[in-house]
């Protein structure tokens, strides 16, 4: 995508979804040509994904929690929708405000028709705010989506049956063009990270649940977004499997140096995941409490017997119970 | 020849069982065809005990031997019938299904294109539809001699009467194909801001595939069926215009016409297999197709 620009003297031009938010172009009658493409591929290529995966999950980055910046900034919103078949409007979210900071991993956790999906939804620009506003990274939501700044990881794996787990994971780097010998390197890697190096050319019905969630997460990760939005993805599987994706899940969080906005039902796996969850009540959907964990990183298979664990989980328990 | 026919079904039955040492692949080729072949023989039998009871004390070349010979000729005359005729009835078929094939592959084409143009836009589907509808309420029969009016060539006419069976149930499957994506693909999609083309591209057009070869499958023998009505109309060489002439010239002769029918019937199911075998290669996903 091309934007021409005739400039006939000194000039600024406010692109606030631009990593720099001014392009001065000096005094010259040029016809310039600005690539927007280069600018809605941030830190695409200075991360190396990681090698290999590590048995157990250690701390994130040192500087994750005195970061300032907040990749998501959710201002006063509220969704009204209309009921199916009738003239009436529900109110599914009611004055939500909300602030993830970059590399934060916050779940959001309620009961169903609390919102937690709708606001997830709001966020990746699938839905829009009755009022309100949200901006990530800096952007409004719509251009955040148009610049592929988020990974989502839906409710079911939907893969596609007609390609095999290679070549789902390149899906979205087809769409954005990447050349061949890049979409086999990133998929490649992120295949090995979520453990599945050796399923290549299997198909998606070929796969256990838990191994088609693995795909999805991989080729969430594939365009290397700086932030991940995901929506109960792990409802659907035993809580084994469940307990081990949460591990590896830590794991590609401290690696790739994203941001997660979680949503579950269930307080276990938001506890053990979290640096903060974030407690909804429904009708109409609000924020009833914030709870940051303090438990320690890394978090092991061993956390969950901590004492403290125990305490934040029946707390958000009463807190759920309480708003309810 | 009743009891010749039917010995090599009784006679391998045996090999059935478990303790017979075979190769996998004959094997198994063998489960797949032994009961076709055990219905097929059952026919001919059950045929020739009728034809049998129905010649039943009847002089040969009596009026009531070639009236009854008018109504079901002896099964070994069909295939008589067939072997000394089998050049021209091969000829005629081969012609019949080259120009079907033709029609077929058109048809198929123009079918999903009003497909792709239909989904664009919902009033599209609401000018259009109707008369896509419509079209197909006109009977073949009745439509052939009006565009031979207009085409008066032979083989156009049969591949354009051919083309216009198949595109329908194209048009039909597909369009329901092409909307057959769930909304979680859909916003996949839309959460890697793809454009229109790239939807299209890499979801709705693979996830119509499976219906556009159920449409297809449903076609070929429609498409065959409409190169011969076309046939019927007059022309030189294929299966319709046979039929034709031996409806004419062939009294108390009814098993040339019988072998000719039955030929037809094997093309059909021929087309039929080979736009299956296709569907294999070419949607392997489907569920009917997995292997785990």
């Amino acid at each position: 995508m091309y934007v021409i620009i005739i400039l006939g003297k000194t000039t600024k031009i406010p692109f606030a979804f631009l990593d720099n938010p001014y392009i001065v172009i000096g005094r010259a009658n040029l016809l310039k040509l600005a690539k927007l493409s280069d600018y809605h591929k941030p830190n695409r290529e200075d991360k190396p994904l990681p090698e290999k995966l590590q048995e157990t999950a250690v701390a994130p980055p040192s500087d994750f929690v005195e970061t300032n910046n907040s990749a998501i900034q959710i201002n006063q919103v509220s969704m009204r929708y209309r009921a199916p078949g009738r003239g009436e409007t529900v109110l599914a979210l009611a004055e939500v405000s909300l602030e993830v900071g970059e590399r934060e991993f916050v779940s959001l956790i309620g009961p169903s028709g609390c919102g937690k999906t709708t606001l997830l939804r709001l966020v990746a620009d699938l839905l829009q705010p009755t009022t309100g506003s949200i901006t990530v990274r800096g952007k409004p939501a719509s251009m955040a989506r148009q610049n592929r700044e988020y990974g989502f990881v839906p409710q079911a794996p939907t893969l596609y049956d007609w390609r095999n787990v290679l070549k789902n994971v390149e899906l979205p780097l087809e769409i954005m063009k990447f050349s061949k010998a890049e979409r086999q390197k990133r998929a490649t890697e992120l295949l090995s990270l979520v453990g599945l190096a050796d399923f290549h050319h299997k198909y998606p019905w070929q796969l256990s649940g838990g191994m088609q969630q693995r795909v999805a997460i991989a080729r969430a990760l594939s365009f290397k977004p700086s932030l991940l939005l995901m929506d109960e993805p792990f409802g659907a599987l035993d809580e084994m499997t469940r307990e081990r994706l949460n591990t590896e899940l830590l794991n590609i969080w401290r690696d790739t140096n994203t941001t997660v906005v979680f949503v579950t039902h269930s307080i276990p796996e938001a506890v053990f995941l979290s640096s903060r969850v974030v407690v909804m009540s429904p009708r109409p959907g609000r924020i009833a409490k914030i709870v940051p964990i303090d438990l320690p990183y890394p978090r092991v298979f061993e956390t969950r017997e901590l004492p403290r664990y125990f305490e934040l989980v029946s707390q958000i328990r009463q807190n759920l119970r309480e708003y309810e | 020849m009743a009891s010749l026919r039917t010995t090599p079904n009784t006679a391998v039955k045996p090999t059935l069982k478990p303790e017979t040492v075979q190769t996998g692949r004959v094997q198994s080729l063998w489960r797949i065809f032994w009961p076709p072949a055990l219905t097929v023989g059952l026919i001919i039998v059950l045929w020739q005990v009728i034809y049998l009871l129905l010649t039943n004390g009847l002089e040969e070349d009596s009026l009531a031997y070639k009236r009854q010979q008018s109504i079901l000729p002896s099964p070994l005359k069909v295939i008589t019938g067939f072997t000394e005729n089998s050049d021209i009835f091969l000829d005629a078929a081969c012609v019949t299904l080259t120009n079907a094939l033709i029609g077929f592959l058109i048809g198929a084409v123009i079918g999903y294109a009003l497909a792709l143009l239909i989904d664009q836009a919902r009033w599209v589907e609401r000018s259009f539809y109707v008369y896509i509808v419509a079209s197909q309420m006109i009977p073949v029969i009745a439509l052939a001699p009006i565009l031979y009016g207009i085409i008066k060539d032979e083989t156009m006419l049969k591949i354009t009467v051919s083309a216009y069976l198949t595109f329908f149930p194209v048009t039909v499957n597909v369009l329901k194909g092409l909307r057959s994506v769930n909304t979680l693909s859909l916003e996949l999609m839309h959460t890697y801001a793809a454009s229109r083309r790239e939807i299209y591209l890499r979801l709705r057009i693979p996830a119509s595939l499976p219906f556009l070869f159920n449409a297809l499958k449903i076609a070929s023998t429609g498409s065959l069926i409409g190169a011969i009505v076309a046939e019927l109309m007059g022309g030189n060489a294929g299966l319709g215009v046979l039929i034709l002439k031996l409806q004419y010239s062939s009294y108390a002769r009814s098993d040339r016409l019988w072998a000719l029918i039955i030929l037809a019937a094997l093309v059909g199911m021929l087309f039929f297999l080979a736009v299956s075998l296709v569907e294999r290669l070419v949607v392997p996903w489907q569920p009917e197709y997995r292997k785990k």
